[in-house]
């Protein structure tokens, strides 16, 4: 039984020619039902990452208990500490897996040749990036959640969590990832083995996390995403608003967040131009 | 405009790739022009690495050619790479083309709305493809587990799903049992003609050129070498080439007079007797090699019209024999 859709023969067999229209809310569509059911074909990939997380923050959990009750002092001294532990590890969760699969799923799609079919969109492959970017950003903020709750119910800490301030955080740090992500995919493309540095890429975050303990605020500001996890830990463990963390910082975090946005795209689209002047936009 | 003219389907001009530079520069697609007319299936055919899959990436600017333009129904896209790709649409060569995690019509639904098409409006032209390429038991299966027959399939319909006028398809039954090639060569025949597509499509099987393309280019070192209607080329074969029976062993020497005139293959001796093929430029040829071949004293024991393939026709003319290709068609 046909339905009572137009008829699509009608529209292939147009005067050729005729284009297509190409709705730009229709690549939406495909690129968010697709992120969905990659989910949930991996669901138990995805699972490993969350396990995975989760077991380090227990490590680092149990062991500084450990040390803390070896040199004498109360499990309750390392309050603080914890409770900046737990934004760290939330933190370094989302912009992990939103570089890391950026950067393995472009890696990922030109070794099986599923990148030029992606790369043949009439809206253009930024937009599909866009789409797949942004429908990916949507289940990591929720994968950080459920890892949030988690690490709450492990340690029975409490956190100060308003969506107001922290989801812009969040998705400043997530816009952040994606522009370094970006330019890391780029770089795939050309200079093909980089799988270690990506491995490595997991250390450079939290390095880049734990940077406001250690360094000045200006170098902090510099640097990216440093900011943001400074922002989102006194949010967080000190419980301040959105619009008490000062517009200067807010400023220079939106800023930093945009540079690295427009260095991914700078360098993917260099990069894009390099692969197919040298043919190696697919490596299958 | 001049609406009476037909304009071409495909129309690619000078188009040119070279892989490095200086001495180590490598000329994958040396000034390639052809076009296709709409409706038409045209056959690329040439060896490995002879340069189709670069050539086809270049039309499809997937690789970055150094000249050449392509026109679409008589537009120029060169500056526009994503306009372009309302029109055209490919199956590429060893790559997946596909979601191996996705189902049938998961994959359908995908590159649909890739497109900018959506899939919901398509639901009735889905089913039909599925069902046209023998998928409809699988249409909720992961493409993981198809055969390799059924996985080329799904891409193929995921090329039509795109719904553009022109399709490029690589190697479409590379690595396909007969019975795979078969099926997949009838419905896409069908489809062609049903949805009225334009379609280039690269093989080195001759079976599947010679049962789907009206014309066919053969391409060789990046060049295009013939450029023809493929009956024209098995006929003109076909009434030049033919198998000559000796009574009696001929010896060296005969075979070095014949071939300094003829084109000779295939030489045998076996059992006092010799066999050869020969190719020659018309009739009046034939009587010239027979000339000589009594002037030898030999007796001649059989002579046939040989039946040449498409395989014979390409493996001549891409071994180097090109020149007497041409001077046969003179």
């Amino acid at each position: 039984m046909k339905g009572l859709e137009v008829d699509p023969r009608v529209a292939a067999s147009e005067a050729p020619g005729s284009p297509v229209p190409s709705g730009l809310s229709a690549v939406a569509v495909a690129m968010w039902n697709r992120n969905i059911i990659m989910l949930k074909r991996y669901a138990f990939n995805t699972l490993t990452q969350l396990i995975n997380v989760y077991v380090l923050f227990l490590v680092v959990f149990f062991g500084a208990r450990g040390i803390a009750g070896f040199v004498g002092g109360s499990p309750v001294a390392l309050g603080d500490t914890l409770d900046a532990t737990i934004v760290g590890f939330f933190l370094w969760f989302l912009a992990l897996s939103s570089h890391s699969e950026l950067a393995y799923s472009i890696m990922n799609e030109a070794r099986l040749g599923t990148l030029e079919q992606l790369m043949m969109t009439p809206v253009g492959f930024r937009w599909a990036a866009f789409f797949e970017t942004a429908s990916t950003t949507v289940t990591n903020l929720i994968m950080s959640g459920v890892i949030l709750a988690a690490m709450l119910l492990t340690t029975g800490r409490q956190l100060t969590i308003d969506l107001v301030t922290i989801v812009p955080l969040l998705l400043l740090a997530t816009a952040t990832a994606y522009g370094i992500g970006f330019a890391v995919a780029g770089l795939a493309l050309v200079y093909k083995r980089i799988d270690a540095l990506l491995l490595f890429f997991q250390w450079i975050w939290l390095a880049l996390i734990g940077a406001p303990a250690l360094l000045p605020g200006p170098v902090v500001a510099l640097l990216p995403l440093s900011l943001v996890s400074r922002l989102l830990n006194e949010a967080m463990t000190q419980g301040t608003f959105l619009t008490d963390l000062g517009t200067g910082r807010l400023l220079a975090a939106v800023l930093n967040a945009a540079a690295c946005v427009v260095l991914g795209v700078v360098v993917f689209s260099r990069m894009e131009r390099k692969a197919r002047k040298s043919g190696s936009l697919a490596q299958y | 405009m001049a609406p009476a003219v037909v304009e071409a389907a495909l129309d690619v001009e000078g188009m040119r790739k070279t892989y490095g530079s200086g001495g180590k520069a490598l000329v994958a697609v040396d000034d390639v022009s052809f076009s296709v007319q709409p409706g038409e299936i045209l056959g690329l055919l040439g060896p490995n690495g002879a340069g189709k899959t670069t050539l086809i990436k270049c039309i499809l600017r997937l690789v970055e050619p150094d000249a050449g333009a392509v026109r679409l129904f008589g537009e120029d896209f060169s500056q526009r790479r994503n306009e372009m790709y309302r029109l055209v649409s490919a199956v590429l060569e060893g790559a997946r083309n596909t979601y191996w995690r996705m189902t049938v019509r998961e994959n359908l639904a995908f590159f649909a709305g890739l497109q900018g098409i959506s899939p919901r409006r398509r639901r009735a032209f889905h089913d039909e493809l599925i069902e046209r390429f023998g998928l409809t038991e699988k249409a909720t299966t992961p493409v993981n587990e198809l055969s390799t027959g059924m996985k080329q399939k799904v891409a193929v319909a995921c090329a039509f799903a795109r719904e553009t006028p022109v399709l490029f398809l690589d190697e479409p039954t590379l690595g396909l049992d007969l019975h795979a090639s078969y099926t997949l060569r009838h419905e896409l025949k069908q489809l062609a003609a049903d949805h009225h597509r334009t379609i280039v499509l690269s093989s080195h099987d001759m079976d599947v050129v010679r049962d789907l393309c009206q014309r066919v280019i053969i391409v060789q070192r990046g060049r295009v070498v013939v450029d023809d209607q493929v009956a024209n080329l098995m006929a003109l074969f076909r009434t030049e080439a033919y198998t000559i029976r000796l009574a009696g062993a001929a010896g060296d020497d005969v075979r070095r007079r014949l071939e300094e005139r003829f084109v000779i293959s295939d030489w045998q001796t076996e059992g006092g007797e010799t066999r050869f093929d020969a190719t020659v430029a018309d009739a009046g040829q034939l009587y010239d090699m027979i000339d000589v071949l009594r002037s030898s004293g030999l007796a001649l024991a059989g002579i046939s019209r040989s039946e040449p393939d498409l395989a014979q026709v390409f493996l001549r003319v891409t071994q180097g024999e090109s020149a007497a290709v041409k001077e046969v068609a003179r």
